[in-house]
This record gives structure tokens, C-alpha cells and sequence, in this order.
């Protein structure tokens, strides 16, 4: 029992709308990341919180999400050169 | 019930309220719109938790913050990583070992260290005792909730091994993301219902199930697994039983054993 994966993350991968869901997922995770790192940015900027401090908080989410995004841009390349 | 609050207990209650209630409605979302819908709405709620971290005084909230921060997390990373081009017990591996890596870095920004491996109040035999536990309510719930088992696809490409790994690595991470960074929070923010608010966030994470037998069971087994964490059992026997269900569960181990 789970709820690392579910029904609908597996229908996702598994269904035939993946190719459909999987660029909407692609344009959603590339416009969180850049988010994060505008967010990192913006804050920096106001100088409330010390620098190390900001990239631990940010780096928390945003390298789980980039080997994440490294792994799906993987996935739909193998989807296309397959033979 | 007393419900006087004081000047400084109100603000931590209801931000953390409203922070689970819109963790569990991002849930909802998942599985009632589409997994687009709830991406973007647990991205938000990852971008805001994380700057609430930055950004608020006392280090309970700020604990909570990116605690929290890890559900949000949690589904975003489960919403990306599965892919055709690797069999379902792989994908839990990759989202647990993600996940894994979030939640030590959240655990040293929030304080809280890691669990001890040594039992509590309890003895080995009854930590034992709940570590196989897994194997029975593993059984009980193979019966109960049928599912497909992933050794049924993409078998091939994994030894049997290397799935009953993986898949049990996944419950153990569960557990320490819930039971103890989520439930070690949420008892600073709401006093002894945290480890109840704790399980009902559990359970509202396998909304995405599409089964409301499968999230009653997990409210049920968060109830139980919280408590005994609660009572000074230690979070790696909840966490062996997790690993166990999810082997006998999602792997049919039974049926793979007589194949």
C-alpha cells in the first residue's frame, strides 16, 4: 500500500492519453522549476534571509524535481526513437 | 474539549489547518479533475510553503513549513517520474529515493533528527511484533482490495529481487515522511490530534486510488501506525510493516512465489 503511485499516476504512464497528459505534465513541471528558481531570486533580492539558507529551502525541491524531469524528458525520448 | 487558545497558539493552528486542508484538497483535485489541474495546484502550494519557511518567526511554523513542503512534493515527483520505459516497481524506487533525499533535507532544516533505532518504551519482541504485523495486514488487504499486482508488468526487466527491494524501500520512506517528520509536526501544531489530522492526511493521499476502501484502510493503518509511533514505539517497525504490506500488496507475493 502506497501513495507514492496511484491509480491515476498509473493510468498516466500506462494509458493511451500519456503522450497528451505527459506534455501538459512537461509544460506544468518546467513553469514550476523556473517558478522556484523566480521565487529563490525574488527573495534573495529582499535580503530577509541569509543566501545559504535560501538555497537549502529551494534546493530541497527543486534537484528531486529536476532528476525527476531528467527521468521523464528520458521516458518520452525512448517513446519516440523506440523502434 | 478546552478550545481557549492562547495569543500565540491560534495562528500556528489555523495556518497549519488551512495548509492541510489545501494538501488534501490538491488530493482531491488529482483525482476528481485530472493530474494536470492538481500539478499546478501542489506546485503553488510547494512554492508557498517553502517561502512561508523563509519568511515566518517561530520555529514551529517554520518547522511545519517545509515539513509540509514534502507532500506537495511528494505527488509532483509521483506525477512525473512514472514512464512507460521503466516497470512500476522502478517508479516507486526513483520517487522514494527522491523523496528520501527531500525529506533529509527538510529534517535538518526543520531540527528534527533522525529516529533512533533503538525501541523506546517497547520491548524488541512487541516491535517486532508490529514490524510483522506487515505480513498479516499485507494479506488482509491483498483479499480485501485486489489489486493488479506490479510483478505482472514488466517483470522482465527487474529480478524478483530487485522489486521486493524497491517496493519495500518505499513503504520505509513513507513512513519516515509521515509518521515521523508529518506527525512530529503536526502534534507541535495541533497538541494530541496530531497524529490523528496526520492520519487523515495519509489517507487523503491515496485519493488518487480512485478506491474509498483503499483510503479508509490507509486512515485506518495511519491511525494505528501513528499511535503505536505516538505510545515511544519506534517509526522502523511501523516502517518494516509498511515495507511488508507493500511487498505482499502491490507485489502479490503470494502468487509470485507459486508461479
Amino acid at each position: 500500500m502506497t501513495s507514492l503511485v496511484n491509480s491515476v499516476t498509473t493510468a498516466m504512464a500506462q494509458g493511451s492519453a500519456y503522450v497528451t497528459l505527459s506534455r501538459q505534465m512537461a509544460v506544468v513541471i518546467v513553469a514550476l522549476l523556473l517558478l522556484l528558481l523566480v521565487a529563490r531570486l525574488l527573495t534573495e533580492a529582499n535580503g530577509e534571509a541569509p543566501l545559504a539558507e535560501r538555497t537549502k529551502v529551494f534546493n530541497l525541491a527543486l534537484w528531486p524535481l529536476l532528476v525527476a524531469f531528467a527521468l521523464f524528458v528520458a521516458g518520452r525520448l525512448w517513446l519516440i526513437v523506440r523502434p | 474539549m478546552n478550545l481557549r487558545l492562547g495569543k500565540r497558539q491560534l495562528p500556528i493552528i489555523v495556518a497549519a489547518g488551512v495548509a492541510v486542508a489545501a494538501i488534501a484538497q490538491a488530493e482531491a483535485v488529482v483525482a476528481l479533475v485530472g493530474a494536470t489541474a492538481g500539478a499546478i495546484y501542489h506546485g503553488v502550494l510547494l512554492i508557498v510553503l517553502l517561502e512561508a519557511y523563509l519568511i515566518v518567526d517561530g520555529p514551529t511554523e517554520r518547522r511545519a513549513a517545509v515539513v509540509l513542503a514534502l507532500l506537495p512534493l511528494l505527488r509532483l515527483l509521483s506525477l512525473t517520474v512514472p514512464s512507460p520505459l521503466w516497470p512500476p516497481a522502478c517508479w516507486q524506487g526513483a520517487i522514494a529515493a527522491l523523496l528520501l533525499f527531500a525529506a533529509a533535507r527538510a529534517a535538518r532544516l526543520a531540527g528534527v533528527p533522525w529516529p533512533a533505532l533503538w525501541p523506546g518504551r517497547w520491548s524488541w519482541a512487541a516491535e517486532a511484533h508490529v514490524a510483522l504485523s506487515g505480513v498479516e495486514l499485507g494479506l488482509v488487504a491483498l483479499a480485501v482490495l485486489r489489486p493488479v499486482p506490479l510483478a505482472g508488468s514488466g517483470a522482465g526487466a527487474l529480478t524478483i529481487a530487485g522489486m521486493l527491494l524497491l517496493v519495500f524501500c518505499a513503504g520505509v520512506v513513507e513512513e519516515l515522511v509521515f509518521r515521523h517528520l508529518v506527525q512530529q509536526v503536526l502534534e507541535e501544531c495541533f497538541g494530541r490530534a496530531g497524529f490523528a489530522i496526520g492520519a487523515a492526511l495519509y489517507a487523503s493521499t491515496f485519493a488518487g486510488s480512485l478506491s474509498p476502501l483503499a483510503m479508509l484502510s490507509a486512515g485506518v493503518l495511519g491511525l494505528f501506525w501513528g499511535l503505536w509511533v505516538r505510545s515511544k514505539g519506534s517509526v522502523w517497525s511501523v516502517a518494516a510493516a509498511h515495507g511488508l504490506l507493500n511487498v505482499i500488496l502491490l507485489l502479490g507475493w503470494p502468487q509470485l512465489l507459486v508461479r
